[in-house]
């Protein structure tokens, strides 16, 4: 029902009409403009299609094609959850099934910090404040629908002068359904001035079925604030999955971004750091290993609006069977900007004939002062390293995983929680063995 | 800061060195486009029906499709902007009146004419002597003199304005045109399809290996006209040619339009070799003129083991949109593009190649200098394709951006897509200014400002300069220079 059906079947005032009913459903409707021109902004645009720059080469026809259904609460076992949970990672746990807010799993919330479901505080200043500013609704369809049909996700405020030491785990997990659900996760997160905060967002499906996550996080660093955020994609098979990470980065802040991709069957990922602030530094990475017909869409924006900004991107890829990935990434330099360096690179495997690689990694430079460069490579592993190892004993099958292990591990080992980073490891582990039995099977 | 001011008013004042205009008397189409320009234009080249045909069918597919400009924001993706360009004011057909008949050899040429070509540094005749180029000069639209033409048919090579080439050869013509440019490819090929009005055929015969460098120049006169020539270049199995380009257009106040489609034919082991030196009216630094240049270029490696070689260096033009591309089907074909874009004033540029790998081992490489000045915006934009058949394709890419000044921009845009693992594909990209330890160093040692900025533009492009026959190098880097006049304060 949350205008997730094929546009030309629906009229505008009908999605109208809809955001008004489900509006009338939850407690309070003090985003009612906000939501209004989202749908407006949703109505305008319609579903993207291939002929956009934007989804080149995408198919999002999974997307639009299915008739999805709100997802609706359900309660899961803490055992359930174990398998996406970190075994050693000592953090505050806040848990969402099927994009409602489960209370029961959240952890002891230390001081210096809020959290809370930002459906609970729709009407805190600050979430009025910033809610919608980042992630904005004019060109981005997704984003349009999330920001129309939110309800709940995560507020963090970590307040001026506060490292919190315990990182912060947030769920989202989609329970198996026979009809297919959608769900619209938003998390605004605001680190103060001076503040630090370390934030690990999985996401998850345990069912085989199709269902639709259609996530928006939006993330303010403040002057000298440092923020690390990790991502985990964990999707269901059939699971699709669209994601927007909106972050602004204030004077002399840090944030630093990893994404890992492993599940779902069609992941969209737009991320985009926006230095705002005088020699505020982004680092976003990426890794996937794909398998299957899995389809994997990584869209990067690293814009340079002030001097002194340095970034680093780098995104490496495996892919097997008849998956396909894209990576399109963007430098921005504003003509402000100058003294920016700025760096990005995209490396791809392939493993299998009918695998595929999109890649488009793009400068827009308007300073001249600047050092930037990328680069791309989509190739095989190195037959001289092949050799070496063979040549030492290791048996073929063997060596190759550990050179695709070792091409891994220049994202995993750039991960500085050690809990989460010895689970990756494993999880990618197991992929990457799966990947090579299929593809050499 | 005032230093600059004077330097840009300098050059905002400086004349345009191309841009006198000929007074000759010109033979027309009235303004517009519809079914009778295009009859009338057939009608006047006495072209067979079946082209007639083709020109009707271009046109009526044109009229179906959506300028680049009106279609939706989100799907937009060239990186330049101009106004509305409006079709009906251009003529279709501008020819000097007295090359009606074609001048049988240089004497019948009108003497302006060749005094223009002297003034652009081409004397015919002291080529024909000098250089052993033989050269096809297309004036506007009609091809005036074609020199050596008796030369290059002892060895069996056809080189004729494309009108004779439908008069003389039109099974050829027939077999080949649209066959790699379809009329269906985009806007301007479908518009140059519709109503070209003449060019340069070239035709190598099997195991020929051309015994000259061929060369046209093409010069806008006439006010309001577009100019849509039409380029076709076959090389027959085993055959060889090196074939040269260049442009200029005079000032004037009004933009205008140059869509042209170059299409390249290569059969087994055939090589060629195709290089530009654009340099048309840029317009001046508020952008009031200059040349639209609109153009497509595409080549087949259709035999195996052939090669294709773009090579240009596009200094003029005030918007530049153009992909000299390689279709790598033969098994082992290979595709070369070296390329040297500089915008300065308020030139845009959005110029690139698309490397189509289908053949297996093909091979393909692309270098790539961009240099922006003063307001100048220049964009890298490039395809590199390896479709499923193409085991072992290998592909090398390099752009690199220099930024003179902080009003410019420079920006880098590759496609790639790889459907086969055993492909290997790279690409890499910089961007850099010239330094002021690099000027100081030079003027410590007595080079002045300006040399300096023409010493290290020419070294950042001589990977592809080194890619030009003698004589255009030359040319090339004189315009370099003259480009760049200025943007160094």
């Amino acid at each position: 029902m949350t205008g997730s059906k094929k546009n030309t079947r629906h009229t505008a005032s009908n999605h109208t009409s809809w955001v008004q009913k489900f509006e009338s459903g939850l407690n309070g409707q003090s985003l009612r403009a906000l939501r209004q021109r989202a749908i407006a902004d949703f109505d305008r645009l319609g579903y993207p299609t291939t002929a956009d720059e934007a989804w080149k080469s995408v198919n999002p026809s999974a997307l639009i094609r299915t008739d999805f259904e709100p997802a609706a609460p359900a309660s899961l076992a803490d055992a359930e959850l174990e398998p996406f949970t970190y075994p050693d990672l000592q953090g505050i746990h806040l848990v969402f099934v099927n994009g409602h807010y489960a209370p029961e799993h959240t952890s002891d919330i230390p001081e210096g910090i809020n959290i809370a479901n930002l459906a609970d505080v729709y009407d805190q200043p600050l979430v009025k404040a910033h809610l919608g500013k980042l992630a904005q609704t004019t060109d981005l369809a997704f984003t349009a629908l999330n920001t129309a049909f939110m309800r709940d996700g995560v507020f963090i405020h970590v307040q001026p002068n506060v490292a919190v030491e315990t990182p912060v785990h947030i769920l989202f997990i989609t329970t198996a359904s026979e009809i297919p659900t959608i769900s619209h996760p938003r998390n605004l997160i605001i680190a103060d001035e001076n503040s630090q905060l370390s934030l690990v967002e999985t996401y998850a499906g345990t069912g085989t079925e199709t269902y639709f996550t259609n996530a928006v996080t939006e993330i303010i660093a403040r002057d000298n604030a440092s923020v690390d955020c990790i991502r985990l994609e964990l999707q269901g098979t059939a699971g699709l999955h669209v994601a927007n990470f909106q972050a602004q980065l204030g004077r002399n802040s840090r944030m630093t971004f990893h994404d890992f991709t492993l599940g779902g069957a069609f992941v969209r990922n737009d991320v985009n750091a926006y230095m705002r602030g005088e020699g505020s530094e982004a680092t976003v990475n990426g890794f996937y290993a794909l398998e299957g017909s899995q389809h994997v869409d990584n869209y990067t924006l690293l814009e340079h609006a002030e001097p002194h900004c340095p970034s680093h991107e780098l995104y490496k890829g495996i892919l097997g069977g008849s998956s396909r990935a894209i990576f399109r990434g963007k430098i921005h330099v504003h003509q402000k900007a100058q003294h920016t360096d700025a760096y990005q690179q995209n490396e791809n495997i392939l493993l299998s004939d009918n695998a595929r690689v999109n890649t488009k990694p793009q400068l827009e430079i308007y300073a001249d002062e600047v050092k930037c460069s990328h680069g791309a490579t989509i190739g095989q592993l190195d037959e001289n390293a092949l050799f070496y190892l063979q040549a030492r004993g290791i048996p073929k099958a063997e060596a190759k995983r550990i050179l695709l292990r070792a091409f891994a591990d220049d994202i995993i080992g750039r991960v500085t929680l050690a809990p989460v980073r010895s689970h990756l490891s494993d999880l990618i582990d197991t992929r990457l063995e799966h990947i090579d039995a299929k593809d050499t099977a | 800061m005032s230093s600059q001011a004077r330097e840009l008013e300098t050059l905002a004042t400086s004349d345009y060195k191309f841009g006198w205009v000929t007074d000759i008397e010109q033979e027309s189409a009235p303004p517009g486009l519809n079914e009778d320009i295009i009859r009338f234009i057939s009608e006047k080249k006495n072209e067979p029906d079946w082209l007639l045909e083709w020109r009707l069918k271009a046109y009526r597919h044109w009229l179906t499709m959506t300028d680049p400009l009106k279609r939706k924001k989100s799907e937009q993706w060239a990186m330049v902007t101009y106004p509305d360009i409006d079709y009906q004011s251009i003529v279709y057909y501008a020819a000097p009146k007295n090359a009606g008949d074609g001048p049988a050899s240089l004497d019948e040429v009108d003497p302006e004419l060749l005094a223009t070509y002297e003034k652009l540094g081409i004397p015919l005749e002291e080529q024909k002597m000098l250089a052993g180029v033989a050269v096809d000069a297309v004036f506007d639209s009609v091809s005036v003199a074609t020199t050596f033409k008796e030369t290059l048919a002892e060895a069996g090579v056809i080189f004729c304005s494309f009108s004779e080439a439908v008069q003389d050869h039109p099974d050829l013509v027939r077999q080949y045109l649209g066959s790699v440019v379809p009329h269906t490819d985009n806007y301007f090929a479908a518009l140059n399809s519709a109503v070209f009005s003449d060019g340069s055929f070239c035709y190598i015969p099997k195991g020929v290996r051309c015994p000259m460098e061929l060369s046209t120049y093409f010069r806008i006169n006439a006010a309001n006209t577009g100019q849509f020539e039409r380029t076709l270049v076959i090389a027959e199995e085993g055959a060889y040619v090196s074939y040269l380009e260049g442009c200029t257009a005079p000032m004037r106040d009004e933009n205008q339009l140059h869509a042209a489609v170059v299409e390249l034919v290569a059969l087994d082991n055939a090589q060629i070799k195709y290089s530009t030196v654009q340099n048309w009216y840029p317009g001046d630094i508020d952008g009031k003129g200059g040349i639209y240049n609109f153009v497509t270029k595409r080549g087949a490696c259709r035999g195996a083991n052939s090669k294709i070689s773009w090579t240009q260096v596009e200094t003029g033009s005030a918007i530049t949109w153009k992909y000299p591309s390689c279709i790598l089907q033969g098994d082992n074909s290979v595709g070369e593009f070296y390329s040297v874009a500089v915008t300065s004033l308020k030139q845009q540029a959005d110029t690139g190649t698309k490397m189509i790998h289908i053949g297996k081992n093909t091979r393909s490489t692309v270098i790539s200098k961009g240099i922006s000045a003063l307001l100048g915006q220049n964009t890298y934009r490039g395809a590199v394709q390896v479709l499923k058949g193409a085991h072992n394709a290998r592909n090398f890419t390099q752009c690199d951006s220099m930024l003179i000044g902080d009003q410019c921009g420079a920006h880098t845009f590759p496609y790639i897509d790889v459907r086969n693992p055993s492909a290997q594909v790279e690409h890499e990209a910089t961007t850099s200014k010239i330094g002021e330890d690099q000027i100081f160093y030079c003027n410590q040692r007595g080079i002045s400002t300006e040399d300096a900025v023409s010493m290290i533009v020419n070294g950042f492009c001589k990977e592809v300069l080194a890619e030009l026959p003698m004589e255009f190098a030359v040319e090339a880097q004189k315009l370099l220079g003259i480009s760049l006049e200025g943007s160094v304060g």
